[in-house]
């Protein structure tokens, strides 16, 4: 899978202001509704899945939430990128009890489970990376963005 | 000569997390040498029925799994493997229930 096919133009948002992490999730999902990548039972099963297994990952001092739920509510395969202006609270994927100040997130789509390993892989070396999840908070503009991503993929 | 140990790696829905970390454990016992995990992968909703029907040596679940549904069999958190963080030891951890 190319890295030019996980991340959208079309679906980065750059220092984006949430009250809360309801309003995080209205948003993309609202806005991926209407490029039919998702179905509209998205929103719904987005939040119960954050709810019951929350994804803010402690990561360190630049902290990240990777949300995702059933494959069968979306219609494609790429990831979402989100960074905030401020932080927005998640809960703890092991601890959910705790609520952690998160600064970006990158929301997981996925159409078929066979996609997926290299996929992962690709995630798991942003996400593990404090200097990797730096570059994407100080940069400031969608081509860069994409560009970056396409860098961590080579 | 360690024997094969069978893991449940779990997670919320079977697909994401516990597979950043099934592939950890099996990368674990095959850069020590030892035979390679019969993996269990699983949803947390599932752990419970597989612990009646297998003979599990551990279980690795990426996000918070109820003690209740784990009938005292060793648990051994598998978010490191997400996070990167305290990846060492939980790699440590791992090992050395592998080789007991």
């Amino acid at each position: 899978m190319q890295v030019e096919e996980l991340v959208s133009d079309a679906d980065i948002f750059i220092d984006q202001e949430f009250q809360d992490e309801q309003e995080y999730f209205e948003m993309v999902a609202t806005h991926l509704l209407e490029e039919r990548k998702v179905k509209t039972s998205f929103l719904e099963n987005i939040l119960q899945r954050e709810k019951d297994y929350p994804t803010g990952l402690n990561t360190g001092e630049i902290k990240v939430a990777i949300p995702h739920t059933d494959y069968t509510n979306a219609n494609t395969t790429q990831l979402v990128v989100t960074t905030f202006k401020s932080p927005v609270g998640f809960h703890q994927m092991d601890d959910p009890d705790y609520v952690i100040p998160v600064n970006l997130a990158i929301m997981i789509l996925f159409d078929n489970p066979e996609k997926q390993p290299q996929m992962l892989k690709y995630i798991m070396e942003i996400v593990q990376s404090q200097t990797n999840l730096r570059e994407i908070i100080n940069t400031k503009n969608v081509k860069s963005m994409k560009q970056l991503f396409e860098e961590f993929g080579g | 000569m360690a024997t094969q140990k069978t893991v449940i790696v779990c997670c919320a829905s079977s697909m994401i997390t516990s597979t950043m970390a099934a592939g950890k454990v099996r990368e674990i016992a095959s850069e020590n040498g030892l035979p390679e995990p019969n993996i269990i992968q699983c949803k947390f909703s599932e752990v419970e029925g597989e612990l009646n029907t297998n003979n599990v040596d551990f279980i690795v679940p990426t996000g918070h799994l109820d003690e209740t549904v784990t009938h005292g069999v060793k648990t051994i958190s598998g978010t490191p493997f997400v996070t990167g963080v305290n990846e060492d030891k939980a790699s440590n951890e791992i090992l050395a229930a592998l080789e007991a």
